[in-house]
């Protein structure tokens, strides 16, 4: 049997509303005060409510040099600061570990919404200060301050988010990718995010008490960071350990843009596959540490989950507690500030309270709620739970190493599950395609790479009012992508869906509206309807509830090869043996806002026309597709995931195509065409094709950019590499072979893109601040 | 002091039709009596938040806050809503 390291956090940092470090913090805990105060940042006398959880008295120069403060959002900054703190109290030296071998993931809501407000225009934007902004930049501007070269990655789930990041990095040591990982949340106090939760009357006119009679949330700013290790490299140098992370779940309720499902199935779900994850039976866990904001749809719905989990009796007895009367809801930061002060609570024997509660609200009266005062109490299992608009779910299953041990430093895992791609959607400026459109590719003369497809026009059931061109187009991939691998989604296989989607920037088409409105009617005014897509795992969700996918999920931001990290993440989920079926998607969106980060990312300048659309592949179970009679396109054999800090990066370039060899058990010589997507600009672009060409050596296969044909599409581009290499493979063994030559042949010369009878194929994909992906690709056997 | 009728139409025009994005229909089309939520104009919770802020901004009444019950009630449809945005009118008027 296969065995795999146990994971452990050997060391936690934090800034928040309660505390500037992890002293300060449990000091307040144990004093059960609350940081939550009158806002300072901006004035909220238009506001309902004029609470939140700010950092007080925060000083970038206490931290940083003018130079780095300058180049920061706030968010990035709140990262690095608790990153640092976790760093230290982990006692690790990088160096020593190699930076190759560390990761880092970021969870976040908002990104560096503080360095485009601060601008008071949407228009003629600076670019300095837009830099800080994309979402990516968060996660990859923490990981160059440390110099990782890791796999490196932002997620966007909102208020899951950084439990999602603590989950991702959890695989990425499980899996081999990294021996060590840093993970965290992190999200700044904002105007425009304060004057939604104002549109939408979920702010609490007074420090928020979750499960309470009064309703209400309030939020908080801040970052808390883990560093996690294997539990052999902890014993070995001594580190002080606080917990094993024995796995963790996710998932999409499909249901609502901010509402949770009534009947908490998301969550249950969410706990449901973090604990089978993990291998534990539910009656080990001793504490919950739940989501709670406060509001009335969220409080009710997350206990039904919960009970409906533990059993009425059970869940009576189960102590629960939300922390966010302490430090309010920080958004992308929640998930992790929650993980490291339960932590922190636990050092000390305690378990956190829930500030503020009088009398239960309806619906919570059963719940063992620990109220107002820590609860002097030592679980070995727990679990940390968090939820969010766009309906992502999260849930992470922990052993209390302080008072459970264990020398066994490897578990047994199960038969890694082979991977296939079972369905393919495409909807780009040529049209909408399910297989087949690598042909038409050659044949193309359009010069705009406009996307001119109408989900309205397409089915209108899968449409509704207000919908972004970004979501229009991924439902309609997606729903492609189903139909091409001839699955109906019905309530008998829905949770057995998995939905990973990745993009660089949401849909700026909607956030452009909505920030628009707030400077031309002001905050109180702010837009209710607008203000759900803000968050970037707004497209996901919509997606998941559409065509009623209501499994795994997730959405990612990584800056450029947003769509092969997406099917990073797929594949992973299907090889553990997760979900059996798993659609991994990206999409892009032209908009006046988009325009103007492009001109700040350089794009301005690309060498290939700027594109719009979508793709999604269905990754499957492959034997079990197989069974089940479906068409498998290919099987993906292995990926490799490094990160450079800039672009150009020739040696993390090598090294992503390296290990993804590796770990397909391949070597390049077995390589048939390698098709890549980099950063659109001429300098990227030749650097990249020279390593590439470098690594095949006098080998004469082709080495090829689709983005000269397609254009170049920040977070799909390099999922349409995958597409085009499936469906390349896939008709070499079969017939199509002829088809694709005679289109070729139309184009004056035999196509090069084409090679003759190759059973393996590499795709590369990297990002503007050199995240480098690589995947192989081969033929069913 | 707007009239009734003006602020039905300018629920229907600037609210609805503007704000809102409602599709395939025009203001002319929307009936008074019209059910604003579920089977009528199929208008859901968060854009009923956000004809509160319409309201607030086309008419200069504040009206943020008021309770889920209160919403129901008096946003049933443009003539309900237009009568308890002349009445707020009048409250200001009158204070």
């Amino acid at each position: 049997m296969k065995q795999r390291e146990r994971i452990v956090v050997t060391g936690v940092g934090i800034i928040c509303g309660l505390g500037g470090n992890k002293d300060e913090v449990i000091a307040n805990m144990k004093k059960n005060q609350t940081g939550i105060g009158t806002v300072k940042s901006f004035a909220t006398d238009k506001f309902l409510s004029s609470m939140g959880a700010e950092v007080k008295d925060y000083n970038p120069s206490q931290y940083f040099s003018a130079q780095e403060e300058d180049s920061y959002d706030r968010c990035a900054q709140y990262a690095i600061i608790a990153a640092k703190e976790a760093l230290q109290d982990s006692g690790l030296e990088l160096g020593q570990v190699g930076s190759e071998r560390v990761g880092l993931s970021l969870g976040t809501c908002n990104g560096g919404i503080n360095s485009l407000e601060v601008q008071g225009r949407m228009n003629n934007l600076d670019q300095h200060l837009t830099k800080r902004y994309p979402f990516f930049q968060q996660g990859d501007d923490v990981a160059s301050f440390f110099g990782v070269q890791g796999p490196v990655n932002t997620i966007n789930t909102a208020c899951a988010a950084s439990g999602n990041a603590i989950g991702y990095a959890y695989d990425m040591i499980a899996e081999g990718y990294a021996d060590v990982m840093i993970a965290g949340g992190s999200d700044s106090m904002s105007l425009s995010v304060y004057a939604g939760f104002n549109s939408l009357q979920a702010l609490s006119p007074v420090p928020c008490s979750p499960y309470n009679k009064r309703f209400g949330l309030s939020l908080g700013e801040g970052a808390a960071f883990v560093v996690m290790e294997t539990l052999s490299s902890a014993l070995e140098r001594g580190a002080h350990i606080y917990a094993e992370i024995c796995g963790y779940g996710l998932s999409v309720d499909a249901y609502h843009a901010t509402a949770p499902e009534p009947k908490g199935r998301g969550i249950k779900l969410a706990v449901e596959i973090a604990l089978e994850n993990a291998g534990l039976d539910k009656t080990k866990v001793g504490y919950v540490n739940t989501h709670g904001t406060g509001t009335k749809a969220n409080d009710p719905a997350e206990l039904i989950g919960l009970r409906s989990i533990f059993g009425e009796d059970e869940f009576k007895k189960l102590p629960i507690s939300s922390s966010k009367a302490y430090f309010g809801h920080n958004l992308g930061a929640a998930a992790s500030i929650e993980y490291v002060s339960t932590l922190l609570a636990m050092q000390e024997g305690f378990l956190p309270a829930t500030l503020h509660l009088e009398e239960k609200r309806e619906g919570c009266e059963d719940a063992n709620i620990i109220g107002n005062e820590m609860l002097e109490c030592s679980p070995e299992f727990f679990l940390c739970n968090n939820s969010a608009f766009g309906g992502h779910n999260a849930s992470i299953v922990s052993r209390n190493w302080k008072v459970s041990q264990t020398e066994e430093k490897t578990i047994d895992v199960p038969k890694q599950t082979r991977v296939g791609i079972v369905g393919m959607g495409l909807i780009n400026s040529l049209g909408t395609f399910q297989s087949g459109a690598l042909p038409q590719v050659f044949q193309t003369e359009k010069a705009s790479k406009e996307c001119e497809f109408q989900l309205k026009k397409y089915d209108a059931n899968l449409y509704e009012r207000r919908m972004n061109r970004l979501a229009q187009f991924s439902i309609g991939a997606a729903d492609l992508a189903l139909r091409d691998a001839s699955i109906t989604v019905d309530d008998s296989n829905a949770m057995q869906i998995g939905l990973i989607y990745g993009t660089s920037r949401g849909s700026l088409e909607s956030s452009l509206k909505y920030l628009e409105g707030i400077l031309e009617k002001g905050p109180e005014y702010a837009s209710s309807i607008y203000f759900p897509d803000m968050v970037l795992n707004s497209t996901a969700g919509k997606v998941a509830m559409k065509l009623g996918v209501k499994g795994y999920g997730t959405s990612l931001s990584t800056g450029g090869n947003d769509g092969l990290a997406s099917a990073l993440y797929g594949y992973e989920a299907i090889k553990k043996g997760i979900q059996a079926y798993c659609l991994v998607g990206a999409g892009d969106e032209f908009s006046p806002l988009a325009t103007e980060v492009d001109h700040v990312l350089g794009l301005n300048e690309s060498i290939y026309p700027l594109a719009e659309g979508s793709c999604f592949l269905v990754l499957a179970d492959l034997d079990q597709a197989k069974e089940q009679g479906l068409r498998v396109y290919s099987e993906l054999k292995g990926f490799g995931s490094t990160f450079g800090g800039s672009q150009g990066d020739s040696q993390q370039l090598e090294r992503a195509v390296n290990t993804a060899l590796e770990r397909s058990g391949l070597s390049m010589d077995d390589i048939g065409f390698v098709y890549y997507s980099t950063l659109s600009l001429t300098d990227t672009v030749a650097t990249t094709k020279q390593v590439l060409d470098g690594l095949v050596a006098d080998r004469s296969i082709p080495v090829v950019s689709f983005d000269q044909y397609l254009g170049y599409a920040e977070s799909t581009s390099s999922l349409v590499q995958m597409y085009m290499a499936a469906e390349s493979i896939f008709a070499q063994a079969h017939s199509g072979q002829a088809e694709l030559e005679a289109a070729a042949a139309a184009q004056e010369t035999a196509n090069p893109a084409i090679p003759p009878r190759a059973k393996h194929g590499l795709i590369v994909g990297s990002s503007t601040n050199g995240n480098y992906i690589a995947a192989v690709l081969s033929a069913i056997e | 002091m707007k009239s009734v009728q003006e602020i039905k139409e300018t629920i229907k025009q600037s609210i609805l039709i503007d704000r809102l994005e409602l599709e395939d229909i025009t203001a002319e089309e929307i009936n008074d009596e019209d059910a604003l939520f579920g089977s009528g104009l199929g208008l859901d919770s968060v854009e009923a938040l956000d004809v509160v802020a319409g309201i607030e901004e086309e008419f200069g009444i504040k009206i943020q806050g008021i309770p889920q019950e209160e919403i129901q009630k008096h946003f049933y449809s443009v003539e309900t809503l237009a009568q308890f945005v002349s009445e707020k009118l009048q409250e200001s008027v009158s204070a």
